[in-house]
């Protein structure tokens, strides 16, 4: 499904310095795109409102609210995401693309299903603001969750302007619309994303359904034992815990966090920092998308048809040596150009914190949380290649300890004191990449052999 | 003393079965049945062989009351063995490749290992300090040993087939040892075929020391050869550079066809005696390797009694009907035969031919066959009846057809001759001397039909029409092959060939065992 | 009718959403929106299901599930959401026979090793003495192993003397690839006849035209005797005619002409000639044609004149070249 990685890497054939700059925006938006513009998105409608006269506690509330959203939402849908892109990716390999819609279309509906009464008795139970406020939370929550199953399509698309053009659109109806509500305060605000949010959701599921008409309505093979891997699913769920763990434990630990909104609490000093840490991993999300998606892909591609079609063994080795050249590559690009990112942050990250009006008291946690990042990329880089080359074990292996060891080390800093603050996650988050170098390491050297004699 | 001679046998004989009884019909599996039921003094214990648990339906045969023990293998049934990495033991994987190089160094003529080699090599595989079967399928020595072995003589490129031609052939040799393993004491073996089957009787001999007796009815390893030779599940790789007349066949295939032809040799050189259904086997037994003094002949046999009803029922004069009984496969190209028709037809518009025979084994060919007669206009001569009795229909034909490529001895021909049908068959297997006698007395009461040359229509057609037309030729033809039934093919004779050669066999064994216990 | 369901689904969500907004306490609010919203949803999920392509509306249970699931459990932008997004999109599919141009980059060369054979090759008639003369089976059956990097037409022959071989093996052998080469293209015959039946007979034309190959290539190939040959040369006249009703092309007038030439049917030959002559093939092509036409017809003076338009090169002493030589000669003698 690395199609767009592949229409991007075009442009790069072009050879101008305007074309990699070019295709190198295009692949940041696309694949840091909803993560990070959402963070923008969110960010711009509190400053605009504000600016025009909202008052700043109804903006603190939304941008808690908005985060709980993505965080829950990504935890929830993380496991179907992972499971899904597979079946679509076994469907297509196995030329089925018309059973896509209809499952597609079964897994929204279980989505929605789930996310709408999880989300209901949630706020139902704890809320006590408006009923119109109750109902925009499930609303918000529910579009959310939809939205990211539907984005599982966008890295197989083609038409990269398409995406990038609809994301934009999105994103500034949603601006748009909260300005026009700002006077109705959190009501109007959570009006405006919702807006936003279900024009993409819409937009591209519109996109997806004409790419790959059906022929039927609804089925829910994507669960059937056979075709299905539901240890994806745990891995999903588990993968995002472990990277919002550390912020879980931020907000509900009484003397890092204040509450905000009904049940819904937040940590000032820990939440800024990070989200704007978020928007540096852009580089790496699009050096990613073009050396991981689009590179990796094509000689993973070229190394199992040697195997099938019956190449020499020295052939096989060949092609293998130049996967894991790609891999290697690949990775090491991604390490360059964050690594420049975190350089870049170092010398003009305190006058870039003071430009936003963020107390230069955050400086030190906003570097360690570059970093943290910075490495998250890489991580999932290596997660990456190990999807590929169906590593499900390693993969599961990897979370739970990315989990395990944010959990201990986020507590830790919690009684070691506030400058240690964001070590935890940096500390995890790299311990984990470099488990996982070495677990791929090993996984890509017995390569051949796991692809002869383990298959079935 | 072995321990299997020390406890009570379950069985005299167990009888090595690849792929035949009691699981599909056929001339093998009807003889199998035959033998079984006419010598009620021994016991039996059946043990079949197949490839995979999906090919069998159920049971074909009821078994006679003396079979006293039924056992069914799958060689290829590796759902057992769920994959796992695991690193294999090199010591194991050494010897391994220390016997494979024995095996290399005298190839072709003789035997290439020493008995207490091949018995070493049996009682390791997959059993205490050889390699398991797991270790086989999926351990890292494993993939080491047979990639270096592909670097170092496959020829051809494809090492994914060649990956799985070495597994697909090795994994049987795991089964085999461990049904040589776990079988129950029984006083001999004897195998109805070489290939795994004869592999298996090798080994059980060479572990308990009991007699290994080997009958074949086609050439085993000669029907691989040709088998293998024509495999599309085969690739080969053409070098369309410098496309050359060449007879080589490309690694794979010789790998395959040396395989069969190294445990043909196996089984010849454990087996005692090795018998056949008729001279022409018995010499090529011999060219493959079996000792001469260790080869027979004992020719099938049927019950006479059972086909003299049918001789009576013949009405007079001569029916112009052709008919062919087997079971609708390529290997009897029915095609020719439908061809012939055609030929027949056009000088004698009344006649017709039938097929009679199971239609399920092969329905892609049988319908091909259906296609031909239409598409020669013969719907109105040639009648698919299915599976009929035989000596109901024997009295209703004028002619008895065998248009088959490979046959051993066809009981057909001997149950056609028995109820007075002259037959006309391609010279395949035996069916020359069946026609025109062996020896020179057998000669001497004249032919029974006529001899063609195989997928030959046109001639095939002018020897059926040439006895059809000539009551003369065809009275002597009938008669012809009344006799030479009646005095070399009575089952009476086979079963009394066969009684002595256990009685001899599980003597010899007795005085075998004693002679070791006295040492 | 129909319409007026719409307005009154429409109606019914408004009210929900003013509700929520308007009415005090919390309880209340969320008690009518539910029950407004409830009562709309399954009006409006028959709106949409009347919507639907022919193709999704079926089956009825599921797809009703899920559109009524969707917009209950979709608060506020589900229905506008459905309609545009899904509804909108199911009705215009996105074509996939229109396949995009795609930039293929320069194929690896095939990574193999030469092959080496340690035996001399032989050549074709060397084939032919061996399995005449030869005292080895084993070198016989070698003989007809060497067959399967021959061209059929050439191989044919050799397995005919092979099929009458002493021993069983080579008889076999050379029956088994007999019979492969006839299965192969009888079964793609039978494929294509098959498919024949569901095509439109005005998209047949390209079916017939195979068939007409297939069919002509068995009896080219010497592969049938006969008969069946006969049959077959009948069922590649019938294709071919087929064909040519549909479409007209070189090739395909030129095959008429060297069936009818089988068929001995020289009235017919003359047609296709002509046919393919108007068709725009290249006279030097179909002069070969002619003169065996002329010579069928023993119009012997025009052989040589159409000899000399034949523009293939002949190589000295071959078939050809002696055919070429023979007929000039004549012409001279006579003129």
């Amino acid at each position: 499904m690395a199609g767009i990685g592949f229409e991007i890497r075009r442009i790069l054939e072009r050879d101008s310095f305007f074309a990699v700059l070019k295709a190198y925006g295009y692949a940041g938006l696309i694949s840091g795109g909803p993560w990070v513009l959402s963070i923008l998105g969110v960010m711009a409608i509190g400053l605009l409102s504000v600016a025009l006269g909202a008052e700043q506690q109804a903006v603190n509330q939304f941008q808690i609210c908005v985060t709980y959203l993505m965080a829950c939402s990504l935890i929830l849908t993380g496991g179907m995401q992972l499971m899904f892109t597979r079946f679509v990716a076994d469907r297509l390999y196995a030329h089925e693309p018309r059973i896509v819609l209809p499952n597609l279309l079964g897994a929204l509906l279980l989505t929605t299903a789930v996310s709408a009464l999880l989300s209901a008795l949630f706020v139902l139970l704890t809320f006590d603001g408006s009923a119109f406020l109750q109902v925009l939370l499930i609303a918000n929550f529910v579009v959310v969750c939809n939205l990211w199953l539907v984005l599982i399509f966008l890295s197989g698309m083609k038409a990269y302007q398409r995406i990038v053009r609809t994301l934009a659109a999105g994103y500034l109806l949603a601006i748009l619309v909260s300005m026009l509500l700002a006077p109705f305060e959190l009501e109007g605000l959570l009006t405006g994303i919702l807006v936003g949010h279900a024009g993409l959701l819409f937009a591209f599921l519109h996109h997806v359904v004409r790419e790959y008409p059906g022929q039927s309505l609804l089925r829910f093979d994507f669960l059937d034992r056979r075709k299905a891997f539901y240890s994806l699913f745990a891995m999903g769920v588990l993968y995002n815990l472990a990277v919002w763990v550390d912020k879980f434990i931020f907000w509900f630990v009484p003397y890092t966090s204040e509450a905000i909104i009904g049940p819904l609490r937040a940590s000032i000093i820990y939440d800024l920092p990070i989200f704007l840490a978020y928007l540096f991993i852009l580089p790496g999300m699009a050096v990613f998308l073009v050396r991981m998606e689009a590179d990796f892909a094509e000689q993973y591609d070229r190394f199992y048809r040697a195997v099938r079609e019956g190449d020499t063994l020295m052939h096989i080795e060949y092609r293998k040596d130049q996967m894991v050249y790609t891999a290697r590559q690949g990775i090491y690009e991604i390490f360059k150009v964050q690594g420049l990112t975190v350089v870049l942050c170092l010398l003009w990250g305190r006058d870039l914190l003071q430009a936003i009006g963020i107390s230069p008291l955050y400086i030190h946690l906003f570097y360690i949380d570059v970093v943290a990042v910075s490495v998250q990329v890489l991580l999932m880089a290596i997660l990456n290649v190990m999807f590929y080359l169906d590593a499900r074990r390693e993969v599961l292996m990897l979370s739970v300890v990315f989990l395990l060891t944010n959990i201990v080390f986020t507590w830790a800093t919690l009684l070691l004191g506030a400058e240690t603050f964001g070590y935890g996650f940096a500390l995890s988050v790299t311990l984990t990449a470099f488990l996982g170098f070495f677990v791929l390491a090993r996984k890509l050297r017995r390569l051949e052999y796991e692809t002869f004699m383990l298959q079935r | 003393m072995t321990t299997a001679a020390s406890t009570t046998p379950i069985a005299d004989i167990a009888l090595l079965l690849e792929g035949t009884y009691p699981f599909v019909r056929g001339g093998v599996s009807s003889w199998v049945h035959q033998i079984i039921s006419g010598l009620p003094e021994f016991r039996f214990a059946v043990i079949f062989i197949g490839g995979e648990p999906s090919l069998y339906g159920k049971a074909q045969y009821q078994f006679p009351a003396n079979v006293s023990h039924f056992e069914t293998h799958y060689l290829l049934d590796n759902s057992q063995h769920t994959p796992k990495a695991r690193k294999g033991d090199p010591a194991a994987f050494a010897d391994m490749a220390a016997l494979h190089e024995q095996m290399r160094a005298n190839p072709g003529e003789g035997n290439a290992l020493s008995m207490t080699d091949m018995l070493k090599a049996f009682t390791t595989l997959g059993g205490p300090g050889g390699i398991s079967k797991s270790d086989f399928l999926f351990s890292e020595a494993s993939y080491d040993y047979v990639s270096e072995q592909y670097r170092q003589r496959c020829t051809e490129p494809s090492f994914v087939d060649y990956f799985w031609a070495v597994r697909t052939m090795h994994t049987p040799l795991f089964v085999l040892a461990d049904i040589a393993r776990k079988l129950p004491p029984v006083r001999m073996v004897h195998s109805i075929s070489t290939g795994y089957a004869g592999l298996l009787g090798a080994m059980i001999r060479l572990q308990r020391n009991i007699p290994f007796a080997l009958t074949e009815h086609g050439i085993y390893t000669k029907e691989r050869k040709i088998d293998l030779a024509q495999a599309t599940w085969i690739r080969d790789h053409n070098d369309d550079v410098s496309n050359t007349l060449h007879d080589e066949m490309g690694y794979i295939r010789g790998l395959w066809i040396k395989f069969f032809e190294q445990i043909g040799r196996i089984a010849y050189s454990q087996a005692e005696p090795i018998v056949s259904l008729y001279e022409g086997n018995r010499l090529r037994q011999i060219a493959d390797g079996a000792l001469a003094e260790r080869t027979q002949v004992i020719t099938n046999g049927i019950n006479l009694q059972r086909y003299a009803t049918a001789l009576q029922k013949r009405p007079d004069g001569i029916p112009p009907v052709l008919g062919l009984i087997g079971r609708i496969v390529p290997i009897k190209d029915i095609k020719t035969f439908v061809r012939m028709m055609r030929v027949v037809v056009n000088e004698r518009p009344d006649a017709e031919g039938w097929l009679i025979g199971p239609e399920d084994e092969d329905p892609a060919y049988v319908q091909e066959c259906k296609d031909l007669v239409e598409s020669l206009g013969l719907q109105h001569n040639v009648k698919f009846l299915g599976f009929q009795n035989v000596a109901e229909i024997l009295p209703q034909l004028g002619l008895m057809m065998l248009t088959s490529i490979s046959e051993a001895l066809p009981l057909v021909l001997l149950e056609a001759f028995a109820s007075g049908v002259p037959c006309v068959a391609t010279d395949v297997g035996s069916c020359r001397e069946l026609i025109e006698g062996s020896t020179p007395e057998d000669k001497a009461l004249g032919s029974a039909g006529a001899v063609v040359t195989i997928a030959d229509p046109e001639s095939t057609a002018q020897a059926a029409l040439a006895l059809l037309n000539d009551p003369v030729r065809w009275q002597a033809a009938q008669q012809a092959g009344l006799k030479r039934v009646e005095k070399y093919y009575d089952d009476r004779m086979m079963f009394g060939a066969y009684r002595e050669l256990y009685q001899q066999t599980l003597a010899g064994a007795v005085a075998g065992a004693g002679q070791t216990a006295e040492c | 009718m129909a319409r007026a369901w719409w307005w009154l689904a429409l109606a019914l969500e408004l009210f929900s959403v003013a509700a929520l907004i308007l009415l005090q306490p919390t309880g209340v609010a969320l008690l009518v929106y539910a029950v407004l919203h409830a009562a709309a949803t399954p009006i409006l999920a028959r709106a949409c299901w009347h919507q639907l392509p022919r193709r999704y509306r079926l089956p009825v249970r599921d797809s009703m599930r899920f559109l009524q699931g969707m917009l209950l459990l979709m608060p506020l932008v589900g229905a506008i959401g459905l309609l545009w997004g899904l509804v909108g999109a199911l009705r215009l599919p996105r074509s996939r026979r229109q396949l995009n141009l795609r930039t293929v980059g320069v194929p690896e060369l095939p990574f193999q090793p030469p092959q080496v054979f340690p035996t001399p090759p032989y050549s074709s008639g060397a084939l032919h003495q061996i399995l005449r003369f030869s005292d080895k089976p084993l070198k016989r059956l070698k003989a007809v192993m060497a067959t399967r990097h021959m061209p059929v037409r050439e191989a044919v022959p050799v397995w005919q003397i092979a099929l009458k071989d002493r021993v069983d093996d080579v008889r076999l052998l050379a029956y088994a690839m007999l019979d492969g080469r006839e299965k192969q293209l009888t079964e793609r015959i039978q494929e294509l006849t098959a498919e024949l039946d569901d095509m439109p007979p005005a998209r047949r034309g390209e079916l017939h035209r195979q068939l007409a190959g297939y069919c002509w290539e068995l009896v080219y190939n010497g592969l049938v005797q006969g008969a069946v040959r006969t049959h077959w040369l009948q069922a590649a006249r019938q294709h071919v005619d087929a064909a040519l009703a549909q479409q007209s092309s070189a090739d395909l007038c030129v095959l008429a002409v060297r069936i009818a030439l089988e068929q001995q049917d020289l009235a017919a030959a003359a047609d296709a000639l002509q046919r393919a002559e108007q068709s725009g093939v290249a006279p030097a092509v179909l002069a070969c044609w002619q003169a065996e036409l002329a010579f069928r017809q023993r119009r012997f003076a025009d052989i040589a004149a159409l000899l000399a338009r034949d523009s293939r090169p002949a190589e000295q002493g071959s078939a050809l070249a002696a055919v070429r030589a023979w007929w000039r000669a004549a012409a001279e003698v006579q003129s």
